[in-house]
Parts: structure tokens; C-alpha cells; sequence
């Protein structure tokens, strides 16, 4: 069996003057009509173009598509503003205390990516879920369709086979 | 702020580039998806092409290989949440939620719904802080609104799918839209509320229609013949269910064809107008029979006993009760459905066509509760 790519690809160029076309239009709908700053809404436009490359070759109205989008994008950008603080002017500037030892945990950090990166996609699965997004073990048996007892034995021997990837990368 | 034509073009350009070279590693994948599960991961795999493509052919090995696919999935979604950093974060985000959903989609495949929602809870966590991907949460919700639809939490899925429905119509994507009022027919079918359906799958047909998407349209189609039947309009459903079968056949998908044959044979079962309900059922069988497909050529027949019986054609009921008895042995179909046939031909001398009825639904029932029991229908039914 042989892949096909979709046929309704659209070459760079003409995405490029998709961009060209609606760039202004985009930020003008978020700056005027959802009062967002021009910086924010020139992000929020460039996302949104981001996505549309994802999506393009099944779009069949793009002006439509990307004004949707904008206005989406701008009603969320509003609503996540609310839920932040904004930083005082004159506040006190002190350091954020987790990179008070940022020499020493920088490193440490990077090793763990690359080991991490070195193990098989079935440990990355199943150590993210575990650790990082905090699943139990019966779950993680649920997600990756296998019974408790295996995603216990997976869990813990992705972590040995992360420690000694780590320990070697830390002792290079 | 990185922008302008320039990136959004070297962007395009990386990703057609990709998707060009994933082509040919993804179809190596395919021969042994589960085996790179435990192999460690080439870092020139670790694209978007690469995450797309094995979404793409997770979604295509679905009806054919529902474990292969889930492996596909799993192995989206690993590369995906390893996706260097020199991708803009919010590119990462889109690939891990389509991964997720890729492992959605082959767990509700295998009817392991609660492990479907988990995994579909995992793809939004992925993406629900980024404003620009309001139209991919939707895809979620979409995936999810079908899941609870299956699961019968048919409140919930509507409540779903109005969301999802509002955003594809911001975006005015007809295609998704018909995609939401599809499922929205069938959940108001499925509870019984038959006008709210028909609505449903008429206002599918002219926005699939405008899309291209003439598959939607057919399923449309097909789905409003079986409301249509439902609610006793018989001439309607009929007009429909032709539609869908042209369509179908249009497509070259002769199985599709064939169920929207076999429709049209029940909905003249349901009329009454035995004589055609028999030709039409006789060749749905023969049909299902070509395209090895013993189950659905075994439950047309049961049909046809119906419309047998009401004739009074009992030798030949009998006669086809035993052929389908023999057929699904050979197939090695679950026990208790041929318990269930063995009756029918047993008492076709006697039986009434709401005992054949009887045994056709429990045939039905039997594939989603495969340990349900026979239990012989009352004789004064």
C-alpha cells in the first residue's frame, strides 16, 4: 500500500497571497471591533494564519474561513485577559525564585529532554501520561488499551530505562 | 512577534516539503505500525508531515484494521508531543490535539467509549489556551458530540453539538456544519422524535450538496428514508432511500448501495407490498452474498421471511431459514444467533412474520450485546 498526499494541497504562493490579501483586514476586525492592542492583534492574525495552513487544503470560502477565525481568536484572546492580572508599572523587581539556580538546573533539564527524546514513542507515551499529565496506572491501561498489570510494568520500566539514558547523559 | 507573508511562506514550504517526504516513511510504517512503537524515534521523523500523515492513515486502516489504527494514533500523537521547538508552539499544540483525536477515534471504533472521551480530553487540554484554534476545538467537540451518541447521553451530545455547529457556521464551513446536523438527525432518530430528524437530515443535504461532500449527502439521504419510514410515510422514504442508492452507486460503494437496497426492501415490508419487499430482499441477499458479507446477507434474509410468512410462502421461508442457518455456521457467527434462526425454520409452518420480526431485531440487538439470550416470542403475538 502506497501513501497518497491530498490532492488539494495549495502551493506556498498562493498561500502567501492569501496572507498578502487578508493580512490588514484581520487585524483591523480584532483591533476595531474587539478593541485589542494592534501588537496582540497582529499575533492573534499570524496564529490564526498558522492554523489556516494546517486546515487550508479543505477550506473552501478563505476569506469567510479567516474572518471566522479572527473574530474566534479575538473573543477568546478578550476572554483569557480577563482572567489576568495585569503586572503593577513600578512593582518591586524581584527574581523569580525558580531560576535563582538556573546554572545548575538548565543543564540537568536538557539532559532529561534528550533522554526522554531517546526512549521508544510507546515509553514517551506512556511516562508523559504517568508524570506529566498525572493519569493512574488504571487509566493509562484504558488509554493505551492494555491491561493494568502491563501499564505498570511499562510505567516503571520506560522511568529505569529514562534514569540510565539520564545518568549517562549527565555523566558525558 | 515572528509574522509576515515571508514566515507564513517558509512555513508552507516546510510543511508541503514534509508531508512530500512523510509519504514514503509513513507507508513503510503501515507494513508494522506497532513494531516503531517500541523502536526509538528518528529525529528526521519528528515532523508535522509526519504527525498528519499517520493521523491520515490511522483514520483509513478504521473499518479494516481498528488495532493497527490505534497504533497509527499512538504513534501521532508520541511524535507530535515530541515536536522540536523551532515549531511555533501553537503548530505543536494543533499536531498533539489531532494525534489524541486520531487515538479518540480508534478506541470508539472498538467501542471502548470512556478511553474514546479520555483521549479527546487530553487533545482540548492540548490546544483550549489558544485563541486561534477555536475551529479545531470544534473538531473535538464534533468527535466528542458522536462518542456520547454512542454511548446514548444523546442530552449531552446535543449540547455539544451546538457549540461545534455554531463555530463551523463562524467559519462558514457548510461541510462541518452538514456534519452536525447529520449527527444531530440521528440523535433526535434515536430518540424517537422523528420530525426533528427528518428536519436535521434536510437541512444536511443542500450544505453537503454545496460542499461537494456528495457521501454526506447520500447518508443524509438514506437516514431521512429510515425516518421517513419510521414515521409510517412510506412514498417518502422510498423517494429518499432511491436517492441514496444512486448516489452510492454514483461513488462506486457497493455496500452502502446494497444497505440503501436493503432500506427500500423494508420500507416495502413495512408497507405492506409484499410482492416487492420479496424481490427487492431476494436481491439485497444475493447482493450482500457477492461482497462476502454473510451477517448482513443472513439479516436481509430474516427480512425476507418476514414477507415470506405473510404471503404464506412457508416451505420457501423455511427452506431460506435453514440456507441462512447453514450460511452463518459456516461463517462462525455467535451461537446464539443461529439458536435464534433454528427456531424460525423450525416453526416457519406455523410462525406469524412478527415472530421472523421478532427474531431479526434480536439479531440486530445480538451484534452490540453479544451475550444477550434468545427468548422465543409469545405464540399469541
Amino acid at each position: 500500500m502506497s501513501l497518497q498526499i491530498s490532492p488539494g494541497t495549495s502551493s506556498d504562493h498562493e498561500l502567501a497571497a492569501t496572507y498578502e490579501e487578508h493580512y490588514n483586514l484581520l487585524v483591523g476586525i480584532a483591533v476595531e471591533r474587539f478593541r485589542i492592542s494592534h501588537t496582540d492583534a497582529e499575533t492573534l492574525v499570524h496564529e490564526v494564519f498558522l492554523d489556516f495552513l494546517i486546515h487550508a487544503a479543505r477550506v473552501h470560502d478563505r476569506r469567510a474561513w479567516l474572518i471566522g477565525a479572527i473574530y474566534n481568536a479575538s473573543k477568546h484572546h478578550l476572554r483569557r485577559a480577563q482572567r489576568v492580572e495585569p503586572l503593577p508599572d513600578h512593582g518591586p523587581e524581584t527574581v523569580d525564585p525558580r531560576y535563582a539556580r538556573v546554572g545548575e538546573q538548565w543543564p540537568a533539564e536538557l539532559a532529561a529532554r534528550e533522554a526522554f527524546a531517546r526512549l521508544t514513542p510507546r515509553c514517551q507515551l506512556a511516562l508523559r501520561l504517568r508524570y506529566i499529565e498525572g493519569h493512574t496506572i488504571p487509566s493509562i491501561a484504558k488509554i493505551l488499551d492494555t491491561t493494568k498489570r502491563y501499564a505498570a510494568k511499562l510505567v516503571s520500566r520506560c522511568l529505569d530505562l529514562a534514569h540510565r539514558r539520564y545518568s549517562g547523559r549527565m555523566d558525558e | 512577534m515572528i509574522g509576515g507573508a515571508n514566515t507564513f511562506g517558509h512555513f508552507a514550504r516546510k510543511l508541503e516539503a514534509e508531508r512530500i517526504e512523510a509519504a514514503s516513511v509513513v507507508t513503510t510504517i503501515l507494513t508494522d505500525p506497532e513494531r516503531y512503537l517500541d523502536a526509538q524515534l528518528p529525529p528526521a521523523w519528528r515532523t508535522i508531515g509526519m504527525v498528519e500523515l499517520l493521523c491520515d492513515a490511522a483514520r483509513t486502516e478504521l473499518v479494516r484494521w481498528p488495532r493497527r489504527s490505534l497504533h497509527l494514533a499512538q504513534l501521532a500523537a508520541a511524535i507530535a508531543d515530541a515536536l522540536p521547538e523551532s515549531y511555533p508552539r501553537l503548530l505543536r499544540a494543533q499536531a498533539a490535539a489531532d494525534g489524541w483525536k486520531a487515538i479518540s477515534n480508534a478506541h470508539r471504533f472498538a467501542s471502548r467509549h470512556d478511553a474514546a472521551l479520555t483521549a479527546l480530553d487530553i487533545a482540548g487540554a492540548r490546544i483550549s489556551d489558544e485563541p486561534a484554534l477555536a475551529y479545531d476545538r470544534a473538531i473535538l467537540a464534533l468527535a466528542r458530540a458522536i462518542t456520547l451518541r454512542e454511548m446514548d447521553r444523546m442530552d449531552e451530545a446535543l449540547r455539544v453539538l451546538e457549540g461545534a455547529r455554531e463555530t463551523f457556521s463562524d467559519y462558514e464551513d457548510v461541510q462541518q456544519v452538514a456534519q452536525c446536523d447529520l449527527v444531530t438527525g440521528m440523535i433526535h432518530h434515536r430518540l424517537g422524535r422523528l420530525a426533528d430528524a427528518r428536519q436535521a437530515y434536510m437541512r444536511v443535504i443542500p450544505s453537503a450538496r454545496a460542499a461537494g461532500d456528495l457521501h454526506t449527502v447520500a447518508a443524509a439521504y438514506n437516514n431521512l428514508g429510515r425516518a421517513a419510514a419510521d414515521a409510517g410515510d412510506m412514498n417518502a422514504s422510498v423517494d429518499a432511500l432511491q436517492q441514496a442508492r444512486a448516489i452510492f452507486r454514483e461513488l462506486d460503494m457497493p455496500t452502502e448501495t446494497s444497505r440503501a437496497t436493503w432500506s427500500i426492501g423494508a420500507a416495502q415490508l413495512a408497507a405492506s407490498r409484499f410482492e416487492s419487499a420479496i424481490a427487492i430482499l431476494g436481491e439485497v441477499r444475493r447482493e450482500f452474498q457477492k461482497l462476502g458479507m454473510p451477517e448482513e446477507a443472513g439479516l436481509a434474509g430474516v427480512d425476507l421471511i418476514e414477507a415470506l410468512l405473510a404471503t404464506n410462502a412457508r416451505a420457501a421461508a423455511r427452506e431460506l431459514a435453514g440456507e441462512i442457518v447453514d450460511e452463518l455456521r459456516r461463517a462462525a457467527l455467535n451461537e446464539r444467533a443461529l439458536h435464534a434462526l433454528s427456531y424460525l425454520r423450525e416453526t416457519a409452518d406455523v410462525a406469524t412474520p412478527s415472530a421472523a420480526r421478532h427474531v431479526g431485531t434480536y439479531l440486530r440487538r445480538l451484534k452490540d450485546e453479544p451475550k444477550l439470550l434468545f427468548i422465543e416470542p409469545d405464540p399469541e403475538r
